[in-house]
């Protein structure tokens, strides 16, 4: 039975793989069936289409994860996050407030539920400056 | 934990006024206190403006539904997970993704987070 | 275990102790240089009168709990806000929101700051 402080440490972990671009980190603590659904697609991934996403340079330097609030479940954990991103221009747009629902089994990730609001990304970007 | 069935009640309770139209159901949901944040601008918006919102769609919308619902309780509250269904005046069956977290005080909504796509807006109000 | 990891779990263990009079759990909560300030008094309070206070407490109510824990926890502390639940011996509850902010050392309280509201305290009959 994993315990609230685990579940609370494996979700800190996660996002810690992200921002620092730690493909082995993730490719632990996704289960190997885990889905991967994202509101924006409107669609499941897989976590091979998720890990390969995350080596494509997407324009940004450096990303962050911030602002992190954590609840926790028996079987998963809801976060709600800023994400900040510094373009390799340097341009710095408006965080992205995302939230994400986990769920956990044995240590490991066997769903994640992403909410964003794709109508923002420009913005985030940079994209939208002429 | 003794009070999760209290916090699923109130969930329950929250959306299914909303798709009977039972104002006063609804409002008593929410404590004194609270504040709905929407992603899609970021602010808190007030008890009040929020509730003649939430009124407004009661009253013009021949159908509003909240189906999928998966909900989870935590210390404190709940995160809820639906999809929006809402039939408008025309006709038209509009759809959102919704994540709802809501903060609990007392037994009441006192803070609530709603997070959506306002990228696919189109497909939740319909063409305009 | 990470250090907020210990301290999060540290108030946890800290109110579940004192939930059920505890008080043996209690004081391993805490470091023997501990203090605790309360807003209502504004004072601190050694250590030993904190226990005190507590033992002496038990008896004044039924039951007591402490829930809706929001736990920020940090590597040298922890901050709870939380809804103090009190069963009074006549059997009326009250509810009080309240917050504690807690410094901590090697996995042990060193000070506790609590704010109540006292005006939300039940008045005791005549």
């Amino acid at each position: 039975m994993t315990t609230e402080y685990e579940i609370r440490e494996l979700c800190e972990r996660f996002f810690d793989a992200y921002e620092n671009k730690r493909a082995d980190i993730l490719d632990e603590l996704y289960s190997d069936d885990c889905i991967v659904w994202h509101n924006v697609f409107g669609k499941d991934t897989t976590r091979e289409d998720n890990l390969a996403a995350m080596r494509v340079d997407k324009g940004q330097r450096r990303r962050t994860y911030n602002d992190r609030v954590i609840n926790v479940f028996h079987d998963g954990f809801v976060i709600q996050y800023s994400l900040n991103g510094v373009m390799h221009d340097g341009h710095v747009g408006p965080a992205l407030w995302i939230c994400i629902v986990g769920k956990v089994r044995a240590g490991k990730i066997t769903r994640i539920d992403e909410y964003m609001d794709s109508s923002k990304f420009p913005a985030w970007s940079g994209r939208d400056r002429k | 934990m003794r009070k999760d069935s209290e916090t699923l009640a109130l969930c329950d309770r929250f959306f299914d006024a909303i798709e009977k139209g039972d104002y006063e159901t609804l409002e008593s949901c929410y404590a004194p206190e609270a504040v709905v944040w929407h992603s899609h601008d970021c602010l808190y918006e007030s008890r009040a403006s929020n509730l003649a919102m939430l009124k407004h769609g009661m009253e013009t919308l021949p159908k509003m539904r909240f189906r999928d619902r998966r909900v989870r309780v935590f210390e404190g509250g709940f995160v809820q997970q639906h999809t929006m269904h809402v039939t408008r005046e025309n006709g038209f069956e509009g759809t959102m993704d919704v994540c709802f977290v809501g903060y609990v005080r007392d037994g009441m909504i006192s803070r609530a987070y709603e997070y959506f796509d306002t990228g696919q807006v189109e497909k939740f109000l319909g063409p305009r | 275990m990470k250090a907020t990891t210990v301290n999060r779990k540290l108030c946890n263990d800290f109110f579940d102790a004192i939930e059920r009079n505890d008080l043996d759990a209690v004081a391993d909560c805490y470091a023997p240089d501990m203090t605790m300030w309360v807003n209502l008094t504004g004072t601190e309070m050694p250590r030993e009168e904190n226990l005190k206070v507590l033992h002496d407490g038990a008896a004044l109510h039924r039951r007591r709990t402490y829930d809706d824990r929001r736990i920020n926890a940090f590597d040298d502390g922890f901050v709870v806000q939380y809804t103090t639940t009190v069963v009074a011996l006549d059997g009326t509850k009250v509810a009080l929101s309240s917050c504690l902010v807690a410094d901590t050392r090697d996995g042990k309280i060193t000070k506790l700051y609590e704010y109540m509201d006292s005006g939300k305290f039940r008045r005791r009959r005549a």
